[in-house]
């Protein structure tokens, strides 16, 4: 009688399981689309350069903040596989670009940090400071050494706009899991969560906006 | 064969998952993405001086909530480039008061200076924190709420409470049962690192216990029922250590009103009586226990969680010299960890922990419902539940239901199904397999299994959405049904 009830629950259970989750490819939200793009490859000293860009990263709503006054950053993280084993990259790069207006000189002070070293341009049009913050010129992002002539490569990139720290993030949703005067270990209320929590809850994103984008495959030729 | 057959509806759960989790990962990245690295902050921009700070859209929260929030005064020199101003939008998003905050700087009076303005729009900070229902072979049915507004009236002080009422038992001599619970807290007094709450609880308690049968069978011919009543508050004053770390010392007091039945005996399948110690004084008596909490709670999402640790230490005490009746103390522990080890596959490790020494009254001891939760839970510390839990490795661990030591340790996978940006927000798959036991001190007059050992089981669906978070598991649904 018990194990026939338990069985009726898990069936329930089941039912219940696949009526409400939700597909999964319809539901993938556009923060997880991969991207593909035609970047610029090429061999500078000992190193693989790229040029590529990225303005989509820049809605309406993020172009108008960057005047706010408060400072904006955009975070690239670029990850060169081989395309035979792309279980783990061959190389890895982080480029951070950030800006802030200067309220009283009316100029844009764009700071770019990676694997060029440090850069700092002003500059007054915000449309110039926006393709500063967008762009990669020939950057840098492996050694010749750890690419060999012949298999195809690719490169995937990460790019996130006011990427929040997950520290930060932590701290945002604390509130979540604190409600008010309860101890959670009190032994007269459930030791474990609840079943259900009901409340306005905005989304908080790791970042205001993220692209992922991979390359077209590409190969070292011999000279 | 019972136990089998709960283990196949797992495997088949299992198995479900697997083939969700299949058609799911068609977009994939690479798996090796795993350096993520970071560069050092270092300020830049040109140097501000903050003139003033104007405050817009706040129609019902107090605007020195928002200010107390804000890691920037009037006055301070910075850089416009420092982490501060970086920081400023979550740090008022932290306070859980705003659906969005947004925030500019404009020219102030003399060069240099700037005026900051913080745009906030609120949000309804009504949460409802739990659902109290089901119905058991002992109870027909019980309901509850729990809820709290985290800003009542703006002043940013988080008032809540709850209620259980569950129908008139089917043991003999069994009543209505009813519990209610007020909490008020303020997380930050004045804006400092210091938080207080208060809470008052009364319940009206119809408390079973066993007087016949096997111990697997939860029949409610085989209880009978006492009524006992609790009366009393509890109050804290929390000091924030750090961002994502609080300590709170905590005192309680309650007066407890117990009608114990003469000498209640349980009849053992052999003919026996043995004598049952309900763990309450007969009539009046009190509790007053002083007591630590510590919590550290560092996931990025506590409710689909991918990455973090959450702790929970409490340790409390009773003893005559502050008015106790009973000399008690208890440690109650629990460690949590998340880690992802690819994309959108999330592991953890789930510990819980918990002892208690002396004379502590009944509902002080572990519950078998507190650490097994494919059992019936105490709803707002009321008893509704008779059945025991599964004896799936056949170790007598249905035999105990209330004890002195306890521990679960527990696996768990999940499987990220979605991430959208309105609507639901997220889900996971999960499943979880874990060991735990429940053992007692004391003699209960039959024998009883030294360190009992047996498995937890459970699988679900758990859901973030705009309107709140939703949890959908086996071991719920296990919880609420007449088993």
């Amino acid at each position: 009688m018990r194990w026939g009830a338990t069985a009726c629950a898990a069936a329930l259970w089941l039912l219940g399981l696949a009526a409400l989750a939700p597909r999964p490819a319809a539901a993938q939200g556009a923060g997880n689309d991969i991207v593909i793009k035609r970047m610029g490859f090429a061999e500078r000293g000992r190193n693989l350069a790229l040029t590529t860009s990225f303005t989509e990263i820049f809605d309406r709503e993020a172009f108008e903040k960057i005047s706010s006054g408060f400072p904006t950053t955009v975070v690239v993280r670029l990850y060169l596989y081989r395309k035979a084993r792309a279980d783990a990259p061959v190389s890895f790069v982080l480029v951070q670009l950030e800006v802030v207006y200067d309220l009283w000189d009316e100029v844009y002070v764009v700071r770019s940090r990676g694997p060029l070293g440090q850069k700092q341009v002003r500059t007054r049009s915000r449309a110039e400071a926006v393709r500063a913050l967008s762009e990669l010129d020939q950057m840098p992002i492996a050694s010749l050494d750890d690419i060999p002539i012949g298999p195809h490569h690719f490169v995937a990139m990460v790019v996130e706009l006011n990427p929040v720290s997950e520290e930060l993030l932590a701290e945002m949703r604390r509130w979540l899991s604190r409600p008010a005067g309860e101890t959670s270990l009190d032994s007269s209320s459930s030791f474990f969560g609840s079943f259900v929590s009901v409340f306005v809850n905005p989304k908080l994103e790791q970042a205001d906006r993220t692209l992922r984008i991979r390359s077209q495959p590409f190969y070292r030729a011999p000279r | 064969m019972g136990a089998a057959r709960l283990v196949a509806a797992a495997i088949a759960t299992c198995a479900a998952l697997h083939l969700v989790g299949g058609a799911g990962t068609a977009a994939a990245q690479p798996a090796g993405e795993v350096p993520v690295g970071e560069l050092p902050r270092d300020p830049f921009g040109p140097l501000i001086v903050i003139e003033a700070i104007e405050v817009v859209g706040n129609t019902w929260t107090a605007e020195q909530h928002i200010r107390r929030a804000l890691p920037v005064r009037p006055g301070q020199t910075l850089r416009a480039g420092d982490d501060r101003l970086r920081a400023a939008r979550f740090k008022v998003l932290a306070l859980g008061y705003f659906r969005d905050v947004d925030l500019r700087m404009r020219k102030g009076s003399t060069r240099g200076h700037v005026i900051l303005t913080v745009r906030v729009v609120e949000r309804g900070t009504v949460v409802l924190n739990r659902l109290f229902f089901g119905n058991t072979l002992v109870t027909p049915w019980w309901a509850g709420l729990d809820l709290t507004e985290r800003n009542f009236f703006g002043t940013g002080v988080g008032v809540g409470g709850a209620f259980v009422v569950a129908g008139k038992g089917e043991a003999a001599g069994a009543g209505d049962q009813h519990a209610y619970q007020l909490r008020i807290e303020d997380s930050t007094l004045f804006g400092s690192a210091l938080g207080a709450h208060v809470s008052g609880y009364y319940a009206d308690a119809s408390e079973p216990y066993r007087v016949a049968g096997l111990t697997d069978d939860g029949a409610a011919a085989n209880f009978a029922a006492f009524d006992y009543r609790r009366a009393g508050g509890r109050a804290g004053l929390t000091l924030n250590l750090a961002p994502l770390s609080r300590l709170t010392a905590l005192a309680r007091f309650e007066r407890v009103y117990a009608d114990l039945p003469e000498a209640p005996t349980r009849t053992l399948s052999d003919g026996r009586s043995v004598p049952i110690d309900l763990l309450l004084d007969d009539g009046d008596s009190r509790v007053a226990t002083v007591g630590m909490l510590f919590e550290r709670d560092t996931r990025p999402d506590p409710i689909l969680p991918f990455a973090g640790d959450h702790t929970l230490v409490l340790a409390e005490g009773g003893a005559s010299p502050i008015g106790s009746s009973y000399d008690f103390a208890t440690l109650l522990v629990r460690h949590e960890r998340w880690w992802t080890v690819g994309p959108g596959h999330v592991v953890s490790l789930h510990m819980t922990g918990g002892a208690v020494v002396g004379d502590a009254p009944l509902f002080e001891h572990l519950h078998v419902g507190d650490i097994n939760r494919m059992v019936s839970p105490r709803a707002l510390g009321l008893v509704v539940s008779t059945t025991p839990p599964f004896d799936l490795l056949g170790t007598g661990s249905d035999e105990i239901t209330y004890g002195e030591l306890a521990g679960l340790v527990e696996g768990q996978y999940a499987y990220r199904l979605f991430r959208s940006k309105r609507g639901v927000y997220g889900g996971d798959l999960f499943v979880g397999a874990g060991l735990w036991s429940l053992t007692t001190t004391r003699d209960l007059g039959v024998d009883t299994p030294s360190f009992p050992v047996d498995l937890l089981l459970d699988a679900g669906l758990r859901l973030d959405t705009e309107i709140g978070i939703f949890e959908l598991s086996l071991a719920n649904a296990l919880g609420r049904v007449p088993l």
